[in-house]
C-alpha cells in the first residue's frame, strides 16, 4: 500500500515542467509548491494536495449559488447567498438579482412580484463580481430560479409550471420564476 | 575573550545554551467554533488563535482578500490588570504588525471581496515576545483553517545581553537586554515577512542576531509541522 504523504503550506513538490499545479498548489520560480496542509496526489500529470476540511470558498463568476430572497423591490431583487456549488459558507454574502437577468425572454415584461418573494429560496448564477457590497446575479435559465417557496398559507409550496407554484395545503398557485426540478431537466 | 571561547556552551538561567530556544507546546483545532485555530505555550506564555472566514469585506471593491488580524491579551494575562477593557495602544500596534507578518505568506486572491478574520488572544505574558508567539500561533491556526498560503510563518525573537546574543529570551533576560530583535520568517520561500528592533547594535552583530532568529524560526517551522502531522494522524485514526 502506498504510503500517505502529507505536505506542508511552503512544501517543495515538483519542478513545473515535471506535472502541472493542480489543487492546494502554486508554483514560484519554476516549482511547484503546496499552499495547504493535507495529502498530496499526482494524477495525470497535475499534482494536488487535499486537506481534511472544505477549501474556503467564495463566490466566482459562473458559480451556482442558492440565496434567500431579503428584499425585492420594482428593478432589483436582494439575497443572501448561502451556497457556494452546494458548499455552505461561514457568513452569507449579498447578492442582487437585476429585472433584465430574471429570465431570458421578454425580460422587460418582467414582474419582480410575480417572479420572487421575500424569504423564498433561489438558484442562481454568477454573472458579475459586482460592486463592494453585492454580487450580480442571473437567473436567465431553466434550472435556475426558485427551489424553495413558502404560500400564503404558510405552507410549502411545489412547482407547478415554470412560472407557478402550487401550495401544498391549500391548493393555491402562486407566480414565480420557478426553477426546473432536476428530474424534469432532459 | 573567555567568554567568546565558551559562548556556545555558556549556560543560561535556566539551564539553556545561548542558541536554544524552550520546547514549545503547539495544538491544532482547538476552538470548535472557529473555522481553523492553534494554541502554544511557551514557558509561562500562552497564546490561543482563531480563525474566521472568508467573511464578507464591503468597504471597497478589492479584487484580492484581505486578512484582518486582532491582538488581544487577556485582562488576566498580565501581573497588572488593564483599567479598561478596550485595546491598548500596544495591542493595536501589534495586530497591524501581525496582519502585516501573515498577509505576505497568505494568498489573497484565493477570495476576493472578502477578508479572513485572525484573533489572537494572549493568556498569559508578562514579556514582550508575546507578539512572535501570536504570529506562530496565527500562522498555525490559517493552516488550521484550511487557507491557502505561500508558507508557513515561524517568528523568533532574540536579545543582546553584554556580548551575547540569547535565542527565545526570558522575561527576566529581556528586561536587562540592550537589544532585542523579532523575526518573522517564511522558511520554504526564504522570506522575512516582519522583522523588528528595539534598541541598538552594532551592524555586524545585527546579522548575527537575525542569522540567529533564522535558524530558530526554522526549527520552529519544523515543531509546527509536526503538530500539523499529528493532527492528520488523529483524524486518521478516527
Amino acid at each position: 500500500m502506498a504510503a500517505i504523504q502529507i505536505v506542508y503550506p511552503g512544501s517543495l513538490l515538483a519542478q513545473e515542467g515535471q506535472v502541472a499545479a493542480g489543487e492546494g498548489c502554486y508554483t514560484r520560480n519554476g516549482k511547484v509548491y503546496s499552499s495547504l496542509a493535507g495529502v498530496v496526489s499526482v494524477q495525470d500529470g497535475v499534482v494536488r494536495v487535499v486537506q481534511s476540511k472544505e477549501n474556503t470558498v467564495v463566490p466566482r463568476i459562473g458559480d451556482l449559488v442558492t440565496g434567500k430572497v431579503t428584499k425585492i423591490s420594482k428593478r432589483i431583487v436582494h439575497l443572501n447567498i448561502m451556497l457556494v456549488n452546494q458548499t455552505p459558507l461561514e457568513s452569507p454574502y449579498k447578492g442582487l438579482l437585476r429585472i433584465e437577468d430574471v429570465r431570458a425572454i421578454e425580460k422587460d415584461a418582467v414582474d419582480i412580484a410575480r417572479s420572487f418573494r421575500p424569504n423564498d429560496i433561489i438558484v442562481a448564477e454568477v454573472l458579475s463580481m459586482g460592486d463592494s457590497r453585492n454580487y450580480y446575479l442571473t437567473t436567465a435559465k431553466e434550472h435556475l430560479g426558485v427551489i424553495y417557496a413558502t404560500s400564503v398559507a404558510g405552507y410549502p409550496m411545489k412547482p407547478y409550471n415554470w412560472q407557478e407554484m402550487v401550495c401544498v395545503h391549500s391548493g393555491i398557485r402562486e407566480w414565480r420564476k420557478v426553477a426546473k426540478p432536476e428530474a424534469d431537466i432532459a | 575573550f573567555f567568554s567568546g571561547l565558551f559562548a556556545h556552551t555558556m549556560k543560561r538561567a535556566d539551564g539553556r545554551v545561548l542558541g536554544q530556544f524552550r520546547t514549545p507546546f503547539m495544538d491544532t483545532s482547538v476552538v470548535s467554533q472557529a473555522r481553523g485555530s492553534a494554541y502554544y505555550e511557551v514557558g509561562a506564555t500562552k497564546v490561543i488563535c482563531s480563525v474566521f472566514g472568508p467573511r464578507p469585506y464591503t468597504s471597497e471593491f478589492a479584487e484580492s482578500g484581505r486578512v484582518y488580524c486582532e491582538f488581544r491579551r487577556a485582562p488576566f494575562a498580565t501581573a497588572t490588570r488593564p483599567q479598561t477593557g478596550r485595546a491598548t495602544e500596544d495591542e493595536k500596534e501589534k495586530s497591524v504588525i501581525m496582519a502585516q507578518a501573515l498577509e505576505t505568506a497568505v494568498i489573497l486572491d484565493r477570495f476576493p471581496k472578502s477578508q479572513m478574520e485572525v484573533h489572537a488572544l494572549v493568556l498569559e505574558s508578562n514579556n514582550c515576545d508575546d507578539l512572535a508567539m501570536a504570529i506562530t500561533c496565527a500562522s498555525l491556526a490559517l493552516s488550521d483553517a484550511g487557507v491557502e498560503m505561500y508558507d508557513l510563518v515561524a517568528a523568533c525573537s532574540a536579545c543582546q545581553l553584554g556580548e551575547h546574543l540569547l535565542l527565545d529570551p526570558t522575561d527576566d533576560e529581556a528586561a536587562n537586554s540592550t537589544m532585542s530583535l523579532t523575526v518573522a520568517y517564511m522558511t520554504s520561500l526564504s522570506e522575512v515577512t516582519h522583522l523588528q528592533l528595539c534598541g541598538e547594535i552594532e551592524a555586524g552583530q545585527f546579522h548575527k542576531a537575525a542569522d540567529l532568529c533564522i535558524a530558530g524560526a526554522c526549527e520552529i517551522r519544523s515543531l509546527m509541522e509536526k503538530c500539523l502531522l499529528k493532527k492528520f494522524q488523529q483524524i486518521a485514526a478516527g
